[in-house]
């Protein structure tokens, strides 16, 4: 069924074609029956088609291309422009012209018809790399190189911080008693009274245990600089 | 002659790492002195990871400050009041005002506690006190 809005759109047009209700395209029933015999008849009985030759028209006399690339280069080469390869070359490049044109990779004639693989009947000689003199040598030294450095660094451990070591140690034994049971009270402990000094020091309010948790790590020499530095600029610059 | 010149090479590879480690030494205090600010100001994570590039250039800059200064106190501590004025600004955009006026309350309290500390251990071992600077007391 035609779509309402298309042929109302037609007839808006003012086209008579939405008028038409049947499909124009049709053809009678049976017409395909027996079309192409009727059809072959038809062409039989035209005199102007049955008048064409029947040969192929795209063909070429026998042998044609047996000469044809002989003819080409003739004509070629009768062309007055015309130069050989060679010719061209030396007046392209006079450079690339006079090289020799033998090829540079070649092998006597029969060499590869003659070549039998040769093969080296001497045995490879297997030898140790451990016994060779200079790699025992080399590995006594790594061992005594670490061996060295390891003993440096712990002799420096044992005399870089006395004071901390002895500190530690005194802590240590202290910890053992119930009622100090941590470092603070420990440092608290230690500092209520050893002497006036520390006692005045204590009335700043200001306790150093949190400070010393934090620079357990850091080496004597650079806790000596930078309480040298301090001290140089607390009168100058302490703000409260 | 291969295993003098092994025994060399391993000499001086053990002696530039304990320079290494003894460089790396250095930077220590500085950096706890920055954990210590950090925490007594309670820093969030992002204030930090802020912070701490600015106080780092601060520290190196109040060394070279002091290092420059050191015969002359007036000098110095005019010097060390500019350069907390300028960085007071910088921590003001990192924290809220009143904690970054305190950075350099705590970077005092840091250094006294640090000094506390060692004479504590000077007192407690019969050590001698910190030396001041002489010229500071002139």
């Amino acid at each position: 069924m035609p779509n309402k809005d298309i042929i109302q759109e037609l007839s808006d047009l003012g086209s008579n074609l939405g008028n038409i209700s049947k499909n124009i395209y049709s053809v009678p029933p049976g017409y395909f029956d027996g079309f192409s015999e009727q059809l072959l008849g038809f062409i039989k009985a035209s005199e102007t088609l049955s008048s064409l030759p029947k040969e192929m028209p795209f063909n070429v006399p026998a042998g044609y291309f047996d000469q044809l690339d002989e003819k080409i280069m003739e004509i070629i080469r009768r062309h007055p422009d015309y130069q050989t390869s060679q010719e061209e070359l030396e007046s392209i490049s006079p450079l690339l012209s006079s090289i020799s044109k033998r090829p540079v990779y070649s092998v006597p004639g029969g060499y590869f018809e003659n070549f039998t693989p040769g093969v080296d009947e001497k045995r490879t000689r297997v030898v140790s790399i451990t016994a060779r003199k200079w790699f025992r040598y080399a590995v006594a030294a790594v061992i005594a190189g670490v061996i060295l450095m390891a003993g440096l660094i712990a002799f420096n451990n044992d005399h870089k911080d006395p004071a901390s070591k002895t500190l530690a140690k005194f802590e240590k034994e202290v910890k053992k008693i119930n009622d100090v049971k941590s470092t603070e009270n420990l440092i608290d402990f230690m500092d209520a009274g050893l002497n006036e000094k520390e006692l005045a020091r204590n009335n700043t309010g200001v306790k150093i245990d949190d400070v010393q948790l934090l620079l357990k790590d850091v080496s004597m020499d650079e806790l000596k600089d930078f309480g040298e530095e301090s001290k140089d600029i607390e009168d100058v610059m302490m703000t409260n | 002659m291969k295993t003098y010149f092994i025994i060399l090479i391993l000499f001086f590879t053990g002696l530039a790492a304990r320079a290494q480690d003894e460089g790396d030494d250095k930077g220590k205090i500085r950096d706890r002195m920055n954990e210590y600010i950090q925490d007594r100001l309670g820093l969030s994570k992002r204030e930090a990871e802020k912070f701490s590039p600015v106080f780092l250039r601060y520290f190196q800059e109040f060394r070279q400050i002091r290092r420059e200064n050191r015969t002359d106190n007036l000098v110095l501590k005019q010097k060390i009041i500019d350069l907390r004025i300028r960085y007071r600004t910088e921590f003001r955009q990192i924290m809220d005002e009143p904690r970054a006026n305190k950075v350099f309350v705590y970077e005092d309290e840091f250094r006294r506690k640090v000094i506390q500390m060692l004479e504590t251990r000077k007192d407690r071992l019969g050590e001698k006190p910190l030396q001041r600077n002489r010229s500071l007391l002139q």
